[in-house]
């Protein structure tokens, strides 16, 4: 009999002096292969897989993390493919109907072509670029939607649900206007971002360059933003307030990353819940005030959620997606309670 | 084991190849704690076994449509699972090497029952800390990263018969120490000098 032989026959019987433990480092250090080791250690497997005595370890914590790395492949997978078709449909979507836009133009009423619009929309978890018949260029947070219509001929009015960031090609003759449910957003040719969720307690605006004039619809006012300006309303208040903003970070988003200065939990938590689609629940009263300071690649959850585990007092827990009793998929939820 | 059984397995397999997840979870209860087990008996830590186990079926899911039989689904996470088991211990050895060394220089002299390999570890860290910082840089150079005395004199700028008086130091400190805590080794000559 080998040494080594021994030496793997003496493990397998749980002998865990330095002798035995040394030697199995030099074996598997030296990576050359002995056979009669390879016997001895495929033996033991095939004869552990054999005895219905090993006792039961308690590995359901593996599962579900295994589970979970699963599912992140999947949806990210699915979401490429998402992602691939939204751009896909907005390339294909814009001749086609520049195409109808043509034909309208010839045969058909000016009522017709007013009805033609174009609805795009970006599932949660992506962001997608777009193309307006003008050549501006559009950008779709996750949830959110955006509808046009196909010609721009007499005006450029679109209207946003959710977030957007738009480079606008200037023209002096047609103003571009964003509505949204509480702004009228009206520029020549510039670049800012919306934001116009539902159930966000605030919408905004933010300019990175050029001129923009915001009009209220709920409340009334007219103000012109400069660059670096932001102007928020808070829905429950019916307030609007002005302030001074480094625009790159509301606009980082387009490039995939996040950035969040100082922001409340409860903010940070719905920016999540958007751009990596998982239902949050905050546990504990009070947590929604902690701020939150980050500027982080948008990709790995677990990467950012074990920042914030560091940079505030919480602990997290993501429970997978599931299928309910009833075949109902329920979403991945996202946990954060205080440490 | 019996016919119905061995096709019921085959059913698994083939249906974990179809991306069923339901015969991942009962292929994973089924196998888990084998696996466990056995990656246990190499490592002896707990967490460690946990995530080779975690790697295995990871792996496992990822290549599911190349495994077309039970024996084939077995020994492909024996496979995988002796392939991390490598890795772990080439990276454990890297790091303690020259603890080894070390234990076997100064701590095995007496002959009782030899103690276990980790509290041996445990014993030459704990030995190297108290040593004073200068001599226990000087004294790693030699044993840890193979210098000899010139070149650690090099290294550091100074005198090679300073070089040579701190490590004699250390030895004779280590020494000193070996006889106090009188660990032993009657096993290890027996297996490691063959």
């Amino acid at each position: 009999m080998t040494h080594n032989k021994k030496v793997f026959e003496e493990l397998y019987k749980g002998n865990r002096s330095f002798s035995v433990i040394s030697s199995v480092l030099t074996y598997f250090s030296q990576r050359k292969v002995e056979a009669d080791v390879e016997n001895i250690q495929k033996e033991e497997w095939g004869s552990i897989c054999e005895d219905s005595n090993i006792p039961k370890a308690e590995l359901k914590h593996v599962l579900y993390k295994l589970k979970y790395q699963i599912l992140l492949e999947k949806t990210q997978r699915q979401k490429h493919l998402m992602i691939r078709i939204s751009q896909i449909a907005a390339v294909l979507i814009l001749p086609l109907a520049l195409f109808f836009l043509f034909r309208d133009n010839k045969n058909v009423s000016d009522t017709v072509k007013q009805l033609s619009f174009v609805e795009l929309h970006c599932p949660e978890g992506a962001r997608t670029k777009f193309t307006l018949p003008d050549g501006s260029m559009g950008w779709l947070a996750g949830g959110s939607t955006v509808t046009y219509p196909t010609s721009f001929e007499k005006h450029r009015n679109i209207s946003v649900e959710g977030e957007a960031f738009f480079s606008v090609e200037r023209d002096e003759k047609h103003p571009f206007v964003v509505e949204l449910n509480d702004f009228k957003v009206s520029v020549l040719g510039t670049e800012f971002n919306v934001l116009n969720y539902k159930d966000e307690p605030v919408s905004e605006v933010v300019v990175l360059s050029g001129l923009v004039e915001v009009s209220g619809k709920t409340k009334r006012f007219v103000k012109q933003l400069e660059p670096n300006k932001k102007l928020q309303l808070q829905k429950d208040k019916n307030k609007i307030y002005l302030s001074d903003v480094n625009a790159r970070s509301y606009t980082s988003w387009i490039e995939g990353r996040l950035e969040f200065n100082n922001e409340y939990l409860e903010s940070v938590c719905r920016k999540i819940e958007r751009f990596y689609d998982v239902d949050v629940e905050l546990n504990n009263k009070g947590l929604e005030n902690n701020l939150f300071r980050a500027n982080v690649k948008i990709g790995s959850l677990e990467e950012l959620l074990k920042y914030m585990s560091t940079a505030l007092p919480i602990k997290y827990e993501l429970v997978d997606a599931k299928e309910s009793a009833d075949g109902k998929i329920m979403q991945r939820k996202l946990i954060i309670s205080r440490e | 084991m019996t016919k119905l059984k061995l096709n019921k397995e085959l059913e698994l397999v083939r249906k974990l190849r179809d991306g069923d997840s339901s015969a991942f979870d009962l292929l994973f209860e089924k196998y888990s704690s084998k696996l466990f087990y056995f990656v246990n008996k190499y490592l002896n830590v707990k967490e460690e076994s946990e995530e080779i186990v975690q790697d295995v079926f990871l792996n496992l899911w990822k290549h599911k449509k190349e495994i077309r039989s039970e024996e084939a689904f077995k020994s492909y996470l024996y496979k995988i699972a002796l392939n991390n088991i490598r890795n772990y211990f080439i990276k454990k050895q890297v790091r303690e090497k020259h603890k080894q060394l070390i234990a076997q220089e100064f701590l095995f002299e007496s002959d009782s029952d030899e103690p276990d390999y980790e509290s041996v570890i445990k014993q030459v860290d704990r030995l190297i800390a108290q040593l004073p910082e200068k001599r226990r840089e000087i004294f790693l150079l030699s044993r840890k990263e193979g210098l000899d005395t010139s070149e650690i004199s090099k290294y550091l700028g100074i005198a090679e018969s300073t070089v040579k008086n701190q490590i004699s130091s250390a030895i004779s400190f280590l020494k000193q120490e070996a006889k106090k805590s009188g660990l032993s080794g009657a096993l290890f000559f027996a297996l490691f000098y063959r």
